[in-house]
């Protein structure tokens, strides 16, 4: 009895000391084995993409939101017959169904049907119920205002990275941070959440508030199209600020794009002329001159200089005027836009300080405008100007600008001599609160009361000059208008032209500054008669847009703030430029460019 | 009752059965019991806790997918509402469904005067 007892606790000792040591192995020894296997069967982390931030415009309207689209795939081995399957489906999503067939029969567990399909088209999907075809969640990126600001928004990839614009000069403000987060999965698939498990949240992007008003930029790109269409012209550009700030408040070019389809245009299309093209400003160019020369109080407004009637000749080479004018005073100059009048103040001028003022002016470097891609124009260095550059620099040859440059040296002359940065976006929206972005104002390059006689000339223009298109009823408006001749190959065409107006409005406090910018009109090409009226018919529903009461005056005088030319320099003014050097006494010669892209030859109007 | 010669009669003194209390078993079940009641409500506290902690992650799961089908729900409608805002869209419907026109100058009252919108005014030297 005693023996069958003790054999029996032998063998049950031996039982539990297996079971003991077996539980030991498993539990203990294999731990971490288990307990990766484990989680790997219960818990799953999830990418927590975050959402791209939405870009306003000035009144908080929705420029660009991302919203999450179904994205169509399918698991070929699931698809029961792929070539119906790829039949049905390439009619609802007008695809290639040849090519569909050859993806769905892939030996694949994954292959991408369509990726971010509108809610129609993946309702559309969705009701074909073919097996084998599922959904996942993706971020699209819309704009709903269509082609509105193109080139200034830009546009985002497949994987949601800027490629173009403010998405890509913001990308990694408005991209956000990835996180993550561990669930448990229970034997259902039921997702549950627990606070043991590990959570990273993602950070969603920050919003953009941008300083242009969708209103505004309506009506600019509205008009410049017209414009465009209206003069057969290759394309069109056109740039506003706010002067006082250097807020933009449109940037426009035509032919534009639609962001939603970006793929559906050449990159030409894409890209923002008014900051990234340059090129020769001709007649609008001659304020800098002036400006320059009322800045160093060389001569008054009222001055007269004699315009040789019709054509000056400096080292040898013939400058003709686009009219024979005889005397005119410095405000006429500008008014009638005589290359000679304004070659006769670069001559008083000197080139060293026709340099400094374009320098001041801030050509030939970038604006500092955050957008991508910005040209800074083509000034070359003093050392290597010929000696005619100063003639032909001063209406605005042998320098490339773009239009933007051009808009913020207006918005000198508007706001009183500052220089200002344009910018575009205004506040950014981050998780720690609304960053507004403070202007910059730079340097004064003018002085206040220069400005402003200035602004009183470039009403001249508006109103007996060269820009009386320019004219808005009830509001004073001062411009400048260009015609520039193109360089093809290596010489200023006679019959290919770029037209330009660049205005401010209302004159006594002016708001609105842009320029108009037209390449190749047709048959008109005076900026005078298919860019000034442009403006006109901008600033004509801006204006009252904006609320601004309208200022029209009785034209003021303006007492002179310069001292009376000397007699010395009325001698000069009156018996023609100074004499030569001995080495640019050669005849007139036929004109050709010196090199690359800026070449001599007659200025527009 | 059989009377034999050797049966005697005897009173018999147990009649009455006195129990004695054995108060340190009393004790000992006393302690067992209460070790036993602890134990268990704790496990019963437990396993209700894991059970509520159970129904509220799935709950907050829920929760979290409503809240994330509302805010995309949310960006669906703000998209929407931004089309149908945009001004080249109601400028088109105002011209050609209702037949409007911009109003001329003499037509405008001008009460604010403000200018572009979060601007300051242009500067007047």
């Amino acid at each position: 009895m005693k023996t069958r007892a003790l054999l029996v606790m032998i063998f049950v000792s031996l039982w539990v000391a297996g079971l003991s040591a077996r539980l030991y192995h498993l539990q203990v020894t294999k731990h971490d084995h288990y307990q990766v296997l484990a989680s790997n069967q219960q818990q799953r982390v999830l990418d927590l993409e975050p959402p791209r931030g939405t870009i306003y415009d000035a009144r908080g309207r929705v420029l660009a939101v991302s919203v999450e689209v179904e994205s169509a795939f399918a698991v070929p081995r699931e698809v029961e017959d792929p070539a119906e399957a790829a039949l049905a489906l390439a009619e609802v999503l007008d695809l290639d169904a040849d090519r569909l067939e050859e993806r769905l029969r892939q030996n694949l567990d994954f292959v991408f049907v369509a990726r971010k399909l509108d809610p129609p088209l993946a309702a559309a999907v969705a009701r074909l119920d073919i097996p084998g075809i599922h959904f996942l969640k993706e971020s699209k990126r819309y704009y709903p205002m269509g082609d509105l600001a193109a080139s200034v928004l830009g546009f985002v990839g497949t994987d949601h990275k800027g490629l173009a614009g403010l998405e890509a000069q913001y990308d990694t403000l408005v991209a956000g941070t990835p996180g993550s987060r561990t669930v448990m999965r229970d034997a259902h698939r039921q997702t549950l959440l627990s606070p043991k498990l590990a959570f990273v949240e993602a950070e969603p992007g920050a919003d953009l508030h941008l300083t242009l008003d969708a209103a505004v930029q309506h009506i600019v790109e509205k008009e410049l199209a017209a414009a465009v269409e209206k003069y057969s012209a290759k394309s069109g550009t056109a740039a506003f600020l706010d002067p006082s700030t250097g807020e933009v408040i449109a940037l426009a070019g035509y032919p534009t794009f639609d962001p939603n389809h970006f793929s559906r245009v050449s990159e030409a299309v894409w890209r923002n002329r008014a900051v990234q093209d340059s090129y020769e400003p001709g007649s609008t160019f001659k304020v800098i001159t002036t400006a320059a020369v009322l800045e160093h109080h060389l001569l008054s407004p009222d001055d007269l200089l004699y315009c040789e009637m019709g054509g000056i000749t400096l080292a040898g080479q013939r400058i003709r005027d686009h009219h024979p004018f005889g005397e005119l005073t410095v405000r006429q100059v500008l008014a009638k836009s005589s290359n000679v009048g304004v070659i006769k103040l670069s001559l008083l001028l000197g080139e060293e300080r026709l340099f400094k003022a374009i320098q001041d002016f801030g050509f030939g470097r970038r604006t500092g405008i955050d957008l991508p891609g910005e040209s800074a124009g083509i000034v070359r260095p003093l050392e290597s100007w010929a000696a005619l550059s100063k003639a032909y620099v001063s209406f605005g040859q042998e320098v490339s600008v773009t239009p933007l440059q051009m808009a913020r040296s207006l918005a000198v002359v508007a706001n009183g001599g500052n220089l200002v940065t344009p910018h575009v976006v205004r506040a950014v929206d981050e998780l720690g609160g609304l960053r507004s972005i403070a202007p910059l104002v730079g340097d004064r390059v003018l002085d206040p009361v220069v400005a402003y006689e200035l602004r009183s000339m470039l009403a001249g223009v508006v109103e007996e000059g060269t820009a009386k298109l320019a004219r808005v009823e009830g509001y004073g408006v001062g411009g400048k208008t260009g015609t520039a001749q193109k360089v093809i190959n290596r010489r200023y065409s006679q019959t290919r032209f770029i037209a330009s107006f660049m205005g401010m409005a209302p004159l006594d406090n002016p708001r609105l500054v842009g320029i108009i910018v037209l390449d190749e009109p047709r048959p008109l090409y005076h900026g005078g008669q298919v860019a000034a009226p442009t403006f006109a018919a901008i600033a004509r529903q801006v204006l009252p847009y904006w609320d601004v009461a309208p200022d029209r005056l009785p034209p003021k005088e303006i007492p002179s703030p310069f001292a009376p030319v000397s007699p010395l320099q009325l001698v000069e003014l009156e018996s023609g430029p100074a004499p030569l050097p001995e080495e640019a006494r050669f005849g007139v010669q036929e004109i050709v460019p010196s090199d690359g892209a800026l070449a001599f030859g007659e200025g527009g109007r | 009752m059989v009377r034999t010669s050797y049966a005697k009669s005897r009173p018999v003194h147990n009649r009455y059965l006195v129990r004695e209390r054995d108060r340190s078993l009393l004790m000992e079940f006393g302690r067992v019991a209460a070790a036993i009641l602890v134990v268990g409500t704790a496990l019963l506290g437990y396993t209700w806790l894991h059970l509520s902690l159970l129904e509220s992650g799935y709950a907050v799961g829920d929760l979290q997918q409503r809240l994330v089908e509302l805010e995309r729900r949310e960006r669906h409608l703000r998209l929407e509402a931004a089309y149908l805002s945009s001004p080249a869209r109601l400028e088109k419907w105002a011209v050609e469904e209702l037949g409007m026109a911009a109003p001329r100058l003499d037509q405008m009252h001008f009460i604010h005067d403000e200018g572009p919108p979060g601007r300051g005014r242009g500067v007047l030297q």
